[in-house]
């Protein structure tokens, strides 16, 4: 109790302390003394055990690429007849999909896309387990790991120690391309995309490994990793590229950020933060970085290495990653089971160092405290006050017990029952309100067509305008409804801040479960503002708003414009790939109104008062 | 002394094979089939036959070999079917084989009307053979045998001339690999062993360089020549299906008895009434050293007039064509759908005939997938929903027998049929899950049977029935996380749990100061009532006082 009264009387000073403490425990994880070396949990993987069997050559690559270079209707053809006489079985799909719902209505045409699939058959197995080989193929340029992929197909079937399918998978369109393929293969299909089913099979999917090689020759790889909606592929997928980069002295990057020389300096912590920082960017976005997002999503762990190429420095030539290529699909070779031993939850500051789930959740966790600590103040102040009323009246009139006990039962009565102060029915009312306003913003993009032909705009602006008239409109309509049709009491606006408080620390950290990334940098500034408005008057109100309007949804979508683009992130909702429109329009949307609310109520308390 | 001894051994020998030869016969061939200029195909084959009275129920063994033969009476086996077979025959690009076998083990076993206990039989002859061929066989238990209505019918005699399925019983492991340490007992079973013939072939390391390697084990009852079937004889047929990739061994072009097995071939065995090596190869290609006889396309060399271990060379096309051999019959081609706890079982299934051929399906599910039969759909690519015309579904129990489907369907002509339904998938008590659980558990193949004429092939092997066996698909199911994270999880519930409960209980209650003096309502009510049985105590105590002092007055 007395701990208790001790905490209530410093309770702000504990909240600034406990977001502090979460913020620089935060900072600290990037220390190397704070994270941890990677290692191997599977130790079935052994990278770098075999020795590679440099079967093609730089040539014999250079020669497959010459191949690809004209139209795509042709190269695809060539394509198919090379997979052929290198000896796999070739299928091809064709698909159609829809990708901006926005600027494209319904009745407008569907691009086509064609994915070209050939199965190298493991002569060890019947088939039931592959790894995909993704090479995505981009209409402005080529792609030269199409090279690296036919030599490697070609060497693969000369050799006997297969024990898993290879599926050597060429995509278009990007991540619509995998997506219909996979969409196909598991026979899930997508609203937005219209793919042929498929010939052939090759069981259940172990790895995907999805390259990207924009240059002839490149001076480091570049690991992409964040998938759809905070996903990561398994910790040991990641490390054994790395290891064998290691092996082959190849660069490899992070979020094109390396290891640094010396970890133990300032320099060094430096790069870690920004590494980690970068990471937890791309993916509080919910988008993926490259295509092996949408394997990821059908539980296929996936990463992609994007070749990149610095004229300041020396190159190295492709044949360096068909020999990373052949060990990683070696080492996958030998994995009996499916990836789950190491890491799903991680935060990587550098290519060889990373944070674990259990370092990186309790620096949310006492950041989060601080509004759950709030509310629980407020809640327990106020019944300690009541009972600190009882105890005067009780001093004043001693003599009797038993009228003393009849008049607290009353009142306890009176007030728990009745209560006709605490409101918490309008308290409902007005959270109630707030969500509606958010599924409002939710749905309004289906109005865009009705907007462009009313105020006759182009689509995209009109879906802007839209978006930012429903914020308007909450927000006058909460300024209004709180100024004329209804006031809180003082009660009541303690109630509401109450369970905003509590609504705010519970959504944050389910989003979080999800998505830590969007979880934690939502929290570290949705935190500070949610725990220290009140009901004020003066400028310090107006400083409340202009905080409240700092924190709002289209300015934070301006500090972070170059990202991406507000239309895309719809697109995203829509295909069922991204949850950021959801989380933004239906959960941070309603929450910020709720703070607005108790902004706007300061002025009735008092005439209540 | 040796020479003496050797000469003696070589006198009992010869007097061995005098006095069997007259119900016993032994028949081996090797036939090699070049499916396409980078594959080829290798069926050995070892039959003996053996004429009895009445009953199998020898005393003294002479080819058929004694180790199964014991078995095979103890157990009172009718008929015996066992294959172990490492990837997957691939009926689309190969056609069909000369003995259809699904990946993993295969057994089924047709016992005597006369078998008292079938289920006791048939857990002891699994057990005894998976001790003779080193397999696992063991584990064909009660959740995965099953006995099938009519896909799986005798292939030789029945007495009585009726069959009644009670009497059979079918189990596969999908998951189980052949290795070198089945193929030397099954070698064993040999009356040459690997010392002669077609048989001095049989190298295991070479064999496991191959695509497909399958090994078969069939004992049968059979009639002798003659249509009345009055004389009959038990046929224990061995055979080895393997399937060579030239590319993978670096042998395109041309290739070689010696360059395929790494052995020449011997001559025959002398046990044997029948020693062959039949070659055919593609168009173009040619054979030395050059043989002449030929039956049904095949080159024939005969084994027994061969003087000494020799090799035969093929040499190829330089330049070979892409060519992909289309089957003309019915292929398969099964896998799954579907992504979390709900999955989804198709299986295209393709006739290639422009006439219409009735199928027999079945499929075996797991227990621990429950199948919803209600979505069973057969329909062909046209979007036609073709009505089955016979279906039997016996549904599984829990950790006790797998769901059973088996259905007729009409494939229309030259079409694609699609058969799919959905299962969920159920969970294990986790010392139910085998070790390495996260690989994934097997469903068995899908086993299509038609008849050979329909499909156009002929079959000097097994009778009229080909069975047409799909890839095993590995599925996962949910598996508990048997590792440290585990721990960590139900460590940070357990803490949440209580931190939660100080939490909801700081939330919830009401604070009030009581006054030193007050004491709480269940404490006062306690209070008043010791009072009260104190007081009532009194009253009695003064009552008994008073009536004893009026007593004592």
């Amino acid at each position: 109790m007395k701990l208790l009264k001790k905490l209530l009387c410093n309770v702000n000073k504990v909240c600034v302390f406990t977001y502090l403490a979460g913020v620089i425990w935060f900072i600290l994880l990037s220390h190397p003394q704070f994270h941890a070396r990677c290692y191997f949990s599977e130790n079935a993987l052994s990278p770098g055990l075999v020795h590679s069997q440099f079967a093609s050559s730089n040539n014999e690559i250079a020669r497959f690429n010459r191949y690809f270079t004209g139209d795509t209707e042709k190269t695809q053809q060539t394509m198919i007849s090379l997979l052929q006489s290198i000896g796999l079985e070739v299928h091809q799909q064709k698909f159609a999909f829809r990708e901006d719902f926005i600027n494209q209505p319904e009745e407008f045409q569907l691009k086509n896309g064609t994915n070209i699939y050939g199965f190298m058959r493991a002569p060890r197995s019947a088939g039931t387990e592959s790894v995909v080989i993704n090479i995505p193929l981009f209409h402005s340029q080529p792609n030269y790991a199409v090279g690296i992929a036919l030599a490697l197909a070609k060497q693969m079937r000369g050799e006997m120690h297969w024990a898993k399918d290879i599926v050597f998978l060429f995509t278009e369109h990007g991540s619509y391309g995998a997506q219909a393929w996979l969409d196909a293969y598991h026979g899930t299909p997508s609203f937005h995309i219209a793919a042929d089913p498929l010939t052939s099979h090759a069981g259940s999917i172990q790895a995907a490994i999805v390259m990207e090689m924009k240059d002839k020759s490149f001076t480091y790889i570049n690991l992409k990793l964040e998938g759809y909606n905070g996903q990561l592929p398994n910790m040991d997928l990641s490390n054994l590229a790395v290891r064998l980069f290691k092996l082959h002295e190849i660069l490899a990057s992070v979020n094109y950020q390396f290891h640094p020389y010396d970890p133990s300096t300032m320099d060094g912590f430096k790069s870690f933060l920004k590494t980690t920082l970068k990471m937890m960017k791309q993916l509080s976005t919910g988008m993926s970085s490259g295509n092996h997002g949408d394997f990821l999503r059908y539980n296929i762990e996936a990463i992609t290495l994007e070749g990149i190429r610095s004229k300041q420095h020396p190159n190295r030539d492709l044949l360096a990653l068909h020999r990373i290529l052949e060990g990683i699909c070696r080492s996958l070779n030998n994995l009996l089971e499916r990836f789950h031993q190491s890491f799903f939850f991680y935060l990587l500051p550098s290519t060889e160092r990373y944070i674990s789930i259990g370092m990186y959740m309790p620096c949310l966790g006492l950041v989060l405290l601080a509004p759950l600590l709030k509310a629980l103040s407020m809640l327990v102040r106020s019944e300690i006050t009541d009972s600190d009323v009882t105890e005067e009246q009780s001093d004043d009139q001693k003599e009797n017990i038993d009228d003393i006990l009849q008049d607290v039962g009353s009142k306890y009565f009176e007030e728990t029952v009745q209560t006709p102060t605490t409101q918490w029915n309008s308290v409902v009312q007005m959270m109630i309100l707030c969500h509606v306003a958010g599924y409002l913003l939710f749905r309004s993009p289906s109005f865009t067509p009705v907007w462009s032909s009313m105020f006759s705009l182009t689509f995209t602006t009109s879906f802007i305008f839209l978006l930012v008239t429903v914020h308007l409109a909450a927000l006058v309509f909460m300024e209004l409804h709180s100024q004329h049709f209804f006031s809180f009491t003082q009660e009541g606006a303690k109630n509401f801040r109450v369970a905003s408080l509590l609504h705010a620390a519970i959504a944050v950290g389910v989003i979080s479960i999800m998505n830590f990334s969007l979880g934690f940098i939502v929290s570290l500034f949705l935190v500070p503002v949610v725990t220290f408005i009140q009901t004020r008057e003066g400028w310090l109100k107006y400083l409340q708003k202009l905080s409240l309007i700092i924190i709002s949804l289209p300015l934070i979508h301006f500090y972070t414009h170059h990202a991406y683009e507000v239309v895309q992130i719809y697109n995203f909702h829509l295909t069922n790939r991204s949850w950021l429109f959801p989380a933004a329009s239906l959960v941070y949307f309603p929450m910020w109104l709720q703070l607005w609310g108790i902004t706007c109520c300061s002025k009735h308390v008092e005439i209540a008062n | 002394m040796q020479k003496n001894m050797l000469g003696l051994f070589v006198l009992i020998y010869f007097a061995m094979f005098c006095t069997c030869n007259g119900n016993e016969n032994y028949e081996e061939s090797l036939k090699l089939d070049m499916i396409d200029p980078e594959l080829v195909y290798g069926f050995f084959n070892f039959t003996t036959t053996w004429n009895y009275e009445h009953w199998f129920a020898p005393r003294h063994y002479k080819l058929f070999p004694r180790s199964l033969g014991q078995l095979i009476q103890k157990y009172n086996i009718a008929e015996l079917h066992f294959t172990m077979t490492q990837g997957l025959w691939r009926y689309k690009r190969w056609g069909f084989p000369d003995a259809s076998s699904p990946t993993g083990a295969q057994l089924w076993v047709w016992f005597h009307k006369n078998t008292e206990d079938v289920d006791k039989n048939w857990v002891g002859f699994t057990n005894a053979l998976s001790g003779l061929f080193c397999a696992s066989l063991n584990f064909i238990n009660k959740a995965v045998t099953v006995t099938p209505k009519i896909s799986f019918r005798p292939v030789g005699v029945v007495e009585g001339g009726e069959t009644d399925n009670t009497f059979l019983r079918y189990g596969t492991l999908s998951r189980e690999n052949l290795c070198t340490e089945n193929l030397t007992p099954w070698m064993k079973l040999l009356p040459c062993g690997s010392k002669a013939g077609p048989g001095a072939l049989l190298n295991p390391s070479q064999l496991h360089h191959s695509k497909f390697l399958s090994i078969g084990l069939h004992f049968l009852h059979d009639c002798s020549e003659g249509g009345s079937c009055e004389r009959r004889h038990v046929k224990l047929e061995q055979h080895i299906s393997v399937v060579y990739d030239l590319r993978t061994l670096n042998l395109m072009p041309n290739f070689s008895l010696l360059s395929l097995f790494k052995k020449r071939v011997k001559p025959a065995c002398p046990l044997s009434s029948r020693s062959v090596l039949m070659v055919r190869v593609i168009e173009g290609a040619t054979i030395s050293p050059a043989l002449t006889e030929s039956v049904g396309g095949f080159s024939v060399l005969n084994l027994h007039r061969l003087k000494s271990d020799s090799n035969v060379q093929v040499k190829g096309l330089k330049t070979p064509g892409v060519t992909t051999k289309l089957n003309h019959g019915v292929t398969n081609h099964c896998y799954l759908t579907g992504i979390g706890l709900e999955g989804g079982f198709v299986c295209s299934i393709v006739n290639h005939n422009n006439r219409e051929i009735p199928i027999i399906f079945f499929q075996v599910v797991p227990w621990f997938l429950h199948t919803q039969v209600h979505t069973l759909k057969v329909v062909s690519r046209q979007n036609d929903i073709i009505s089955p015309a016979w279906i039997s579904y016996t549904p599984g129990k829990i950790r006790e027998s797998p769901n059973i489907m088996e259905l007729i369907v009409r494939l229309p002509s030259d079409s694609i049929t699609e058969l799919s339904f959905h299962f969920t998938k159920g969970f294990m008590t986790w010392i139910e899950h085998p070790p390495d659980a996260n690989h994934g558990f097997y469903i068995s193949p899908a086993v299509i049977t038609t008849k050979t004429n329909d499909l156009n092939i002929s079959k000097e092997l097994h009778g009229s029935v080909q069975h047409i066996y799909s890839e095993a698909i590995l599925v996962n199911i949910p598996v508990p996380d048997f590792s440290m994270p585990y721990n960590v999880i139900c460590l940070v519930c357990t803490v949440l749990a209580i931190s939660f409960g100080s939490f909801h209980n700081l939330a919830t209650r009401r604070f009030h100061k009581l006054s030193p003096n007050e004491v709480s309502p269940v404490k006062k009510k306690f209070l008043s009532l010791i009072e009260r049985f104190k007081s009532r105590t009194k009253k009695n105590e003064d009552d008994s006082l008073a009536s004893t002092a009026e007593k004592s007055s």
